[in-house]
């Protein structure tokens, strides 16, 4: 007869035990912009301010002037273009060999855009943040048309002007470089960033590749060629070139 | 207090919110609570917001005018949590001059309750991780990544349970796979492990053993991939016992929580707000104490015709 009394106690409690039950979410999410009317935090600006300085000395070096805005997209793009033809052309100067063509990674770049006007040191940062180095390798034409198709499948990484691919539905069709077809038997020289080099954006197969000796980072190459733009009178620019045709 | 709106799919959508009417009885005390989750993910160390240079993205973000918004939203609300799910790291020079200090000390200031590891956050190594982390007012949370035979063995937590309140929130975290994406000198001896399957299990020991009312996952997966990659809706759709992720790493700006059924038809929220601190995303919850199945404010997220 007690235990009766026991398991209708604890029915009882069982059935009136409360629980927290979700009875609605909202959502909302807040942009900070011109329209945000929200006043920076006094103590957050203080606490930056000698870290702001001491960048500020060092970043708001202007180094040269963007003609138009170079925008980062895919397959081919401004920003993209101007990136892969400065890599060939610095990794030439470090390496002092002849390089075939030059590719940067999609992801590496990391701005979607560069504003006409003034370049800052700072704006190679925004661009590239990483300490990538340029890596010159050395390989046979079926390790290019591996890392043609790895670029191929990912709807396109930027090149430089010496190469040429042809993009059938994400497959790789043809791939021209100096505006001759790749030759699985040759060797060709090329320059991309260790990123990749090391095998990062599923490139393994340029891990053992032979590497001809080149020590610059990839931003300090920017820096130096926007330098040497300067010096010579240029301002930034780039165009598309149909260097990535999609069928 | 805020004007209340519900998550709402259209009629075509198979995930929608409907307004469950349950009767209202004498006996149906109810009590209710609102808890506000405000979330970034991906600030890549924008501490200072974008520079004036005519470029998309000019003027927006920065960290003083985000802590100005989390105060007032903390002044108005008492139950806030506030979390991050991960790139912390990398993007500006604060990163390459000053190795995360700044960004983590900001975060700090603005009383951030946890974060997740995004591949980014090992970019300037593991012991730099590390010696971030040592000046962090708060843990970084991850249950996927075996630092074991690392430095970060004894820096990260599996989970962690909030207090709000009288509710109990359980909070894991997953990271993304970190080969071919983070050179292997900086995660060393790290073992990516199958996140699904980490989050699920302790989300069920927040759930069922620790009794937490409520879950979440701080993800770094991705929000949505169109390959076989595992990315925040397959792992929600895969998942149990988990009620809300918030993304990252894809840098998706999502116009309002996508509600997606878990393996048991359950509703579990995802969402993600952009990059670069950019936005704050904000979900309020309300909580109602009641008996089961006499919850009478529920408005149930609940699943139909899948």
């Amino acid at each position: 007869m007690k235990i009766h009394w026991i398991l209708f106690i604890c029915l009882l409690f069982s059935s009136c035990q409360k629980h927290w039950q979700v009875a609605e979410v909202d959502p909302e999410s807040y942009r900070f912009d011109k329209y945000n009317k929200v006043k920076a935090d006094s103590s957050l600006v203080a606490f930056i301010e000698p870290f702001k300085q001491q960048l500020d000395k060092e970043m708001n070096e202007v180094i040269g002037e963007v003609a138009v805005p170079l925008i980062k997209n895919r397959p081919e793009s401004t920003l993209g273009n101007f990136l892969a033809d400065l890599i060939l052309s610095q990794a030439e100067k470090c390496s002092g060999v002849s390089i075939d063509f030059a590719v940067q990674n999609y992801g590496g770049i990391r701005v979607p855009e560069v504003g006409a006007g003034p370049f800052t040191k700072s704006k190679a940062f925004d661009i590239m943040p990483f300490d990538n180095m340029i890596t010159v390798i050395e390989a046979k034409g079926t390790v290019v048309r591996q890392l043609c198709n790895r670029m191929a499948q990912s709807n396109g990484w930027p090149i430089s002007k010496s190469m040429q691919l042809v993009v059938d539905d994400g497959q790789l069709t043809d791939v021209y470089v100096h505006g001759e077809a790749l030759n699985d038997s040759k060797t060709y020289v090329f320059a991309l960033p260790d990123y990749v080099a090391n095998g990062g954006g599923q490139c393994d197969f340029l891990i053992e590749q032979k590497r001809l000796p080149c020590h610059v980072l990839v931003r300090d190459a920017i820096i130096n060629h926007v330098r040497e733009l300067t010096t010579a009178g240029e301002k930034i620019t780039a165009t598309l070139t149909d260097r990535i045709i999609s069928k | 207090m805020k004007r209340r709106h519900f998550l709402q799919r259209s009629s075509t959508g198979a995930l929608v919110v409907l307004s469950g009417k349950a009767d209202q009885s004498w006996f149906d005390s109810h009590e209710l609570v609102n808890l506000t989750i405000l979330h970034t993910n991906d600030m890549h160390s924008r501490i200072e917001p974008f520079p004036m240079d005519g470029s998309r993205n000019e003027g927006l973000g920065g960290v003083a005018k985000r802590s100005s918004l989390i105060q007032r939203i903390r002044n108005q609300e008492p139950n806030v949590l506030l979390l991050d799910a991960g790139d912390i790291f990398q993007g500006t020079p604060y990163f390459n001059f000053f190795e995360g200090e700044v960004e983590i000390k900001a975060m700090s200031m603005m009383k951030y309750d946890a974060a997740t590891i995004g591949n980014h956050d090992f970019d300037g190594g593991m012991d730099n991780l590390k010696s971030q982390m040592s000046k962090a007012s708060f843990p970084m949370i991850n249950c996927n990544y075996d630092f074991s035979h690392t430095v970060m063995h004894d820096q990260v937590l599996p989970y962690k349970v909030f207090h709000k309140a009288g509710i109990k929130i359980g909070v894991t975290g997953v990271g993304i796979k970190l080969e071919s994406l983070v050179p292997k000198n900086l995660t060393r001896e790290t073992q990516y492990l199958d996140p699904v399957a980490h989050a699920v299990k302790t989300a069920s020991l927040l759930k069922n053993e620790l009794n937490c009312d409520y879950v979440i996952c701080l993800s770094h997966l991705g929000y949505k991939y169109k390959e076989e990659y595992i990315d925040d809706i397959k792992f929600a759709s895969r998942s149990t016992n988990i009620d809300l992720i918030i993304g990252g790493h894809t840098h998706t700006f999502l116009r309002e929580p996508e509600i997606v059924a878990n393996a048991n038809n359950e509703a579990v929220i995802v969402n993600q707000v952009g990059w670069a601190g950019i936005m704050l995303g904000r979900l309020d919850i309300q909580f109602e104490r009641s008996r089961k199945n006499s919850c009478v404010s529920c408005k149930n997220l609940f699943v139909k015709n899948l």
